[in-house]
């Protein structure tokens, strides 16, 4: 289905032709049997198959899944950089192509992508100044989000004078500089130690619910994933396709208690199977 | 002042070895004059010197200046359209592979015995690291910075003048060091193939009277002027470094 004439809109403004069209509208993404099929010398190969999954408003999903297994390919096609072989994408009620050029994304990569010749304020402001003064100005200034991720008097300092995780943070907080209705992680703290790595989910854990974005986190680490989602999708390699779709029942806010919580590392376990048992 | 002196002592004291070497081995003015000769003649024809120096420096310059702009323009045209790429790239392959240097006397032949010939050899000689440099340091923008640039929808322009070229600065500015002694080379061997001034000129001068002096003389007058020229580029260089952090210099790429 193409929705090329439907404006970034919430499902209200939507008339609904039959309920399957309305749930594909009103999701914040969502994907109907997406297929990406790379042509390469040894002949096509499939690094997406047949996906179908639904993000909510506000809803925090993880994919998780071994490396290779497509799940940065999937990102992509939900950023509209990539656009899929088969199947049907929708973001905010649009296609992705559209909802690219209406900045709906902020985007956080693993390594952590800032240009060196900018300093950490200079970064987080640079897709504000690419995309100009817009009728509606972000909920929250470069400085009110650079204290957010806990950088407050670091704007000076250059990417080489940061810690990966406070590049990170900066990633973070740039991504959310000119308040996109969606999050995309692409396993975006794989490459700090594990320390910062949880100051950095219950940062990320905080600034979500006040800035109340839907995000897609993108990982291969199932305990982060349990810890910071409301459900957890399992990504099945070669092709690429989800496998299981799971509930994250705990209540948030999430505190590091619940790492010693033996439900949690029941779940944790039972998705770590999942991954595992596949041939 | 002793800074200066800890960094050229080693050229002192060469100095001091070639004086003396030209006093006990007897060596003749004419093959090779002691320092202490040249800075005579330095100082006893500095109108003659000054006058032909600003003519080649001006030939240098300008073919610096030439290769400078034409190879980042170049450059630019490149990553910007496959077309024009595929375009230029025979074109400037086969400039690379001819000795320049032996397209002189043509330029001389075209061109006659003004400066023009001079600033072109110059140019060309200079042109080639520009480009290759700059056309790397345009294209290694890191992948997922374009990804990042295409996520909010910047356009090609915002992308160049945002990230490409300040990307490429860090690969442009060797290359540039690189480009200016070349431009040296040029505008040397145009004044040698033809001309009626410049340094060039005076050394031709010097071989054939045998005035060994003043060819040292020109000599010492020109390696001058190109120590002054990198060491502004190198100054220049040290700012933007500083800006970049060091220790993520790029390779320069060598033609």
């Amino acid at each position: 289905m193409r929705t090329k004439s439907q404006p970034l809109s919430f499902a209200g403004d939507v008339h609904p032709v039959d309920d399957a069209v309305a749930e594909h509208l009103k999701a914040a993404i969502s994907l109907k049997n997406v297929d990406v099929t790379f042509g390469g010398d040894a002949g096509p190969v499939k690094a997406v198959s047949n996906v179908t999954l639904q993000l909510h408003k506000r809803e925090f999903v993880s994919i998780v899944g071994r490396s290779g297994c497509g799940k940065s390919t999937l990102l992509r096609v939900i950023a509209g950089l990539l656009h899929p072989s088969a199947g049907e994408v929708a973001v905010m009620g649009t296609t992705a192509e559209e909802a690219r050029l209406y900045r709906s994304f902020g985007i956080v990569f693993q390594s952590n992508v800032m240009l060196p010749w900018l300093t950490a304020l200079e970064n987080l402001r640079l897709p504000l100044e690419i995309i100009g003064a817009s009728s509606i100005p972000p909920r929250f200034s470069p400085s009110a989000l650079l204290e957010m991720v806990g950088l407050k008097g670091n704007e000076g300092l250059y990417p080489r004078q940061l810690s990966g995780g406070m590049r990170q943070r900066v990633a973070i907080a740039r991504a959310l500089s000119f308040d996109p209705p969606i999050l995309l992680m692409d396993e975006p703290f794989a490459a700090v130690d594990a320390l910062t790595r949880q100051k950095l989910h219950s940062l990320l854990s905080d600034i979500c619910a006040r800035t109340q974005t839907t995000v897609l986190f993108i990982t291969h680490d199932v305990y982060e994933a349990v810890l910071l989602s409301d459900r957890v999708l399992v990504m099945s390699e070669k092709p690429g396709t989800i496998e299981a779709d799971i509930k994250v029942p705990f209540s948030r806010p999430r505190g590091p208690e619940l790492r010693s919580d033996p439900t949690y590392g029941a779940l944790c376990a039972k998705i770590l199977d999942l991954l595992m048992s596949e041939k | 002042m002793l800074a200066v002196l800890k960094k050229i002592w080693p050229v002192v004291l060469f100095c001091v070895v070639w004086e003396i070497a030209c006093i006990w081995l007897k060596i003749p003015n004419y093959i090779v004059p002691p320092p202490h000769r040249v800075i005579e003649k330095i100082v006893e024809s500095w109108s003659l010197l000054y006058n032909h120096s600003l003519v080649s420096m001006l030939e240098i310059l300008a073919g610096f200046a030439v290769a400078a702009i034409g190879g980042v323009v170049c450059a630019v045209a490149m990553v910007h359209s496959r077309r024009i790429e595929s375009i230029l790239e025979p074109f400037l392959v086969v400039s690379q592979v001819i000795p320049k240097v032996a397209l002189a006397p043509l330029f001389i032949i075209w061109f006659g015995h003004g400066i023009e010939p001079k600033i072109i050899i110059a140019a060309l000689i200079a042109f080639f690291p520009v480009l290759v440099n700059a056309v790397v340091g345009l294209r290694s923008v890191d992948a997922e910075i374009m990804e990042l640039m295409h996520s909010i929808a910047a356009s090609r322009w915002q992308i160049f003048w945002r990230v490409r070229l300040p990307n490429s600065l860090p690969y442009i500015l060797p290359a540039l060091k690189v480009a200016a002694l070349l431009s040296i080379v040029g505008a040397m061997v145009g004044e040698f193939v033809g001309s009626d001034r410049g340094l060039g000129y005076l050394m031709i001068i010097g071989d054939v009277n045998l005035d060994t002096d003043l060819l040292f003389a020109a000599l010492a007058v020109v390696t001058f002027f190109g120590l002054v020229l990198y060491s502004l580029l190198e100054i220049f260089e040290r700012r933007v470094e500083k800006h970049y952090g060091k220790g993520n210099a790029p390779q320069l790429v060598t033609v």
